[in-house]
């Protein structure tokens, strides 16, 4: 007789099925441990991608959202007493605004919100972005992949940007800003409905940080520093890959962030650095560009710097031209275009070009 | 007897378990997801639009190539829509063969694409709108019907600036088949293209020249999209010669560069968009003007100077 035959009949009923209860238990544990700690299972450590969570609201659909005050009939329960006055009869303007022309004033009382003089009615269809970049930022818009608007962001980091003379449909819109250095940022994009002759916002946007590394070649011991600008008083959580370090600092009221590294303890390899900004309401942005650096000699190439993100043509942009050389070169090899030194030009080289593009 | 107990005790447990990790482990691993949207059902002699979209399910996608099969003895391409697609450019625009059943394209989306926003009035994910027409064969009788698939050469590409391969899930779209239906007919195509009056985005041509591109020649670069039916075709005149096929960047058959240049933009319901370029910059047009000046300025020198020395 086999000794697992043995230990069965050695066993009572009710403790056979209290074994096998207890496997279950245990597996179902396994199965719950590899679900939160698993990256490749989508577990707290996955760092592959940061969502922001950018909302819209459409201004003339009677339903009052994030950022209007009103809209249509809808007045958001409030009326011309709620708002300060005496009395008389509150609406709505087109942008969503308060209108309290029919508004009756009683004693002076101190100026509340739509007391300014009523807006121009929106006859066209207009698209209102508005976020958070770098004090005094320039923020390029992009629509359907080109630039179309640039605007500056305030001295505390905050913007607005209004696009006029929309067709009605779907829009791909792009943002990327230049901080007070001239570093420019990642641009990130997203795709909005457009309803017509109605006001849509898109709000909550946040910008990621610049990113830079005093040294792209370091020798081991040296100290990196990793450095860029970022929405005023946040936090930047900052990540050097593969697998080394993850952190967090608070960008100063200037948005200016650092954190220096001693490189003594890292093995000699390349890595690659990313940045993201988090507020204090919890809102937080895409990662930023990479920053690469090595720790080993780098061989010589013949590949000009401006190639390895994507510009192809050296002109400090990632736009149409760039796109059409690296169709030309399509199928081929070509040491610029070929932005992964596979030997050939095709959709992963296509992914970095849309990763790094400025419009 | 306790053998068996413990046997078919343990026997359910276990199946249980495995089969509630053979479910959930799939839902658990991040994969965007490309997939298939229609009604399902269709009458013989219909044309009807299938949506091939995707979702991103957490993650940013910057580029996609997607090859996908169809039964070309119950359905044939009728048109493909890229007019509300969430991909910018095409380096492969979409193409099919009725014959082999296949469809395919390659495109990026620049920033690339995360998924829906909050509140968003309406759907972005899509890819492309596949417009197709089901054949009429007196030998189906009844119910038939087949299946649309994305083929495993369908890849996605995330948005790392890497050119990471995305995981990827395919998902089918079985259809049915069904009689040839006594009413009207539906042509679900013609209804979007009618729909459709507006002409493609205003946009620029730019004439750009490269030592190493093109041999060095003059070409043009142009770019817009529509957002209803879809861009069908472009075409360029260049001075007084006929409108010619063209895409971008196109290599101008005139290296002189001295005409004026015509983009037009067509979309797929015939409205149409020009853009011109007037080559001062980039052509031989300004060496022209700027040696017609300076002889104007030597001859108006020159005749100063006589006109002195005679007086």
């Amino acid at each position: 007789m086999t000794f697992f035959k043995k230990s069965f009949l050695a066993i009572r009923s009710q403790t056979l099925a209290k074994v096998c209860l207890g496997l279950t238990i245990s597996f179902l544990l396994v199965v719950v441990w590899l679900l939160a700690f698993s990256p490749r299972l989508g577990g707290a450590s996955n760092i592959s991608t940061s969502i922001q969570v950018i909302s819209v609201s459409v201004c003339g659909n009677d339903i009052v959202e994030t950022g209007e005050d009103c809209d249509g009939s809808s007045l958001n329960n409030q009326s011309c007493e709620t708002l300060g006055y005496a009395g008389g009869v509150l609406s709505c303007h087109t942008n969503c605004t308060f209108n309290v022309s029919a508004c009756r004033s009683g004693p002076p009382l101190p100026a509340g919100p739509g007391s300014e003089a009523p807006p121009p009615a929106a006859t066209e269809t207009i698209v209102i972005l508005k976020g958070m970049a770098y004090p005094e930022a320039v923020i390029t818009v992009l629509r359907n992949g080109q630039a179309a608007l640039v605007v500056s962001a305030d001295k505390e980091g905050g913007f607005e940007a209004e696009i006029l003379g929309l067709s009605a449909g779907l829009h791909h819109f792009g943002l990327w800003a230049k901080d007070s250095e001239g570093r420019r940022s990642i641009s990130f994009s997203f795709s909005v409905t457009v309803l017509p002759q109605v006001i849509t916002r898109v709000q909550n946007i946040l910008v990621p940080p610049t990113i830079e590394l005093n040294k792209d070649s370091l020798q081991k011991g040296d100290v990196l520093r990793v450095f860029g600008q970022a929405t005023p008083n946040s936090q930047v959580f900052f990540y050097i890959e593969p697998s080394v370090l993850e952190g967090q600092v608070r960008a100063d009221s200037a948005g200016q962030w650092a954190y220096s590294l001693d490189t003594a303890g890292l093995a000699e390899a390349p890595y690659q650095v990313k940045a993201k900004t988090v507020l204090e309401n919890g809102l937080n942005s895409t990662f930023s560009s990479l920053a690469l650096f090595s720790l080993e000699a780098v061989p010589e190439e013949e590949i000009t710097e401006y190639c390895q993100r994507a510009d192809l043509n050296g002109d400090g942009k990632v736009d149409l031209v760039d796109f059409s050389i690296l169709l030309y070169w399509w199928g081929r090899d070509n040491a610029c275009s070929d932005q992964n030194n596979d030997g050939k030009v095709d959709l992963l080289d296509l992914s970095i070009m849309m990763y790094w593009w400025t419009g | 007897m306790l053998q068996e107990r413990f046997t078919n005790y343990c026997k359910g447990r276990v199946l249980f378990i495995l089969l509630m990790c053979f479910f959930c482990l799939p839902q658990m691993t991040k994969a965007a997801v490309f997939y298939f949207e229609g009604a399902g059902q269709y009458h013989q002699g219909d044309i009807f639009i299938v949506q091939l979209r995707m979702d991103p399910e957490g993650e940013c996608i910057n580029a996609v190539e997607a090859h996908l099969s169809f039964p070309p003895e119950l359905l044939a391409v009728q048109g493909l829509g890229i007019g509300q697609s969430l991909i910018s450019f095409w380096p492969q625009e979409p193409q099919f063969s009725n014959e082999e059943g296949m469809v395919s394209f390659t495109g990026g989306i620049p920033g690339g694409y995360c998924g829906e926003l909050a509140g968003n009035p309406g759907r972005t994910n899509l890819l492309l709108n596949l417009a197709l027409h089901v054949k009429e064969s007196p030998t189906l009788e009844g119910l038939s019907g087949g299946r649309l698939l994305f083929l495993p050469s369908s890849r996605a590409l995330l948005n790392d600036g890497l050119g990471t391969i995305a995981h990827l899930d395919l998902q089918d779209f079985p259809f049915s088949v069904l009689p040839v239906f006594s009413g009207e007919r539906k042509d679900e195509w013609q209804d979007l293209l009618k729909s459709d009056t507006t002409p493609p985005e205003p946009f620029e041509v730019v004439i750009k020249q490269d030592k190493t591109l093109f041999n060095g020649k003059f070409f043009l670069i142009f770019s817009t999209t529509d957002r209803q039916s879809g861009l069908d075709f472009y075409q360029v005149k260049e001075g007084a010669s006929p409108w010619r096929g063209a895409a971008s960047p196109y290599v101008l058959e005139e290296q002189d560069v001295r005409g004026i240049i015509k983009v037009r933009a067509v979309d797929k319901a015939g409205n149409e968009r020009i853009a011109t370029a007037v080559p001062l910059a980039g052509g031989k047009t300004i060496y022209w003007l700027a040696g017609l000046v300076i002889i104007a300025i030597i001859g108006s020198i020159g005749a100063k100077r006589w006109l002195k020395k005679s007086s």
